[in-house]
């Protein structure tokens, strides 16, 4: 959970109630004063999910033997971020071949590692800002390892965040009206959002698992070569520019 | 378009940002652009009231903490992905140099990743060919494959 204070830069309500306050009598500093308070709200980022999933140019089955080829140098690289071999496992549930997977978990990071035969996926839950830098950097060694084993490089990576923002006493449905014309699709407590481009693509729904919240959805692909660092770099900008949307000028 | 001093300016520049703003207030002020300056406002709603914002206990300190916060994160990763780009190039450099020792041998050489950019027997004219790029390639000469006899 992650919990912060934005400034609103947008907020209907403001309008609305501005109207009645900002009479002419009202000292200018005194009115700005209570517009800022009005809008330094408190939101809240519930069941952030983080995940980037790289496809690699080639499978390694014929590594895929026992001992597992993986272990032995992730485990020792790992050491240093008090993984054990403890929290290395082999997915007990594979029906057949093509689903079997070696899971790292990561518990000081709140992540895990899931290798497939020809896919790695990076999961993380609950990330914030914070903690990219060793997200970051803990994914890349990792990645930079399999690349090593694998004999092969990612042919391409997409990431995933998903979050849900709570915001308190702001109305984000009649923040999400802005976007429509309700002469045309009449009026709605909250209006979604689903954008597209080639690599990008933003969807922003009305919460079902929290009231009165929004759930978000940002998902990006990068080319084989990109780093951890540079596709961290990329969903923040799209986090800050989709909070943006409702009028939330800052990220936790 | 800079925000004024006044609330009514304020009050203009947010309510011309959406649909439901005041028809009344926006016919007064036609020229207003239609994009609102963020950064002025921020600045408007942050540097102009220190004295009523206590830092520690302000929502805004709040919201300067989560910007600088984000900040300084941006700027660790920026860093990171220098290093990692560096390294990148470093691991091409030195796997273009292993696959392609016996072919430029006794050359001179400039590559940039796994990029040869120039090749020639003399240093100069490889250098020459290079000068001209912002960031300088590696420029090195190959070893020849075979020594040089040195006598009995």
């Amino acid at each position: 959970m992650r919990t912060f204070n934005a400034v609103l830069i947008s907020k209907p309500q403001y309008a609305r109630r501005g109207k009645g306050s900002l009479d002419s009598n009202q000292d200018d500093q005194d009115a700005r004063i209570k517009f800022a308070e009005q809008q330094a709200k408190e939101f809240e980022i519930r069941d952030a999910f983080f995940e980037v999933k790289q496809t690699y140019t080639s499978n390694w089955v014929d590594r895929w033997v026992m001992p597992n080829p993986f272990v032995a140098p992730l485990s020792r690289e790992l050491a240093q971020y008090g993984v054990t071999l403890a929290d290395f496992s082999f997915s007990p549930e594979a029906k057949n071949l093509s689903e079997t997977s070696l899971t790292i978990s990561i518990p000081s990071i709140s992540s895990a590692v899931v290798l497939g035969l020809h896919q790695v996926l990076y999961l993380a839950k609950e990330p914030t800002w914070q903690m990219a830098p060793n997200l970051v950097e803990i994914f890349q060694l990792i990645s930079n390892a399999v690349v090593r084993v694998a004999g092969c490089v990612p042919a391409s990576q997409s990431s995933s965040l998903a979050f849900h923002l709570l915001s308190g006493e702001l109305d984000l449905g009649a923040a999400t009206q802005q976007w429509v014309h309700p002469d045309r699709i009449g009026q709605w407590d909250f209006c979604g959002l689903s954008l597209h481009r080639q690599d990008t693509s933003l969807i922003l729904d009305q919460s079902s698992r929290h009231p009165a919240a929004a759930f978000f959805k940002l998902q990006r692909t990068f080319a084989g070569e990109v780093g951890f660092a540079d596709i961290a770099l990329n969903i923040m900008k799209d986090e800050l520019a989709a909070l943006n949307l409702l009028g939330i000028s800052e990220v936790p | 378009m800079v925000i004024g001093n006044s609330a009514l300016d304020l009050y203009l520049a947010v309510g011309q940002s959406f649909p439901h703003a005041d028809d009344r207030v926006r016919n007064q002020q036609p020229k207003f652009s239609p994009a609102v300056d963020w950064d002025s406002l921020k600045e408007s709603l942050l540097e102009q009231n220190p004295p009523k914002f206590p830092p520690a206990s302000s929502l805004y300190s709040g919201f300067a903490v989560a910007q600088m916060r984000r900040e300084k994160t941006i700027s660790i990763l920026e860093q990171m992905s220098s290093q990692f780009w560096e390294r990148t190039r470093q691991q091409k450099q030195a796997k273009w140099l292993r696959d392609n020792r016996a072919r430029y041998a006794g050359l001179w050489i400039a590559i940039e990743g796994d990029e040869l950019l120039a090749a020639g027997p003399l240093a100069k004219d490889v250098f020459t060919q290079v000068a001209h790029r912002a960031d300088p390639p590696l420029v090195m000469q190959i070893e020849s494959a075979t020594s040089p006899f040195a006598g009995w």
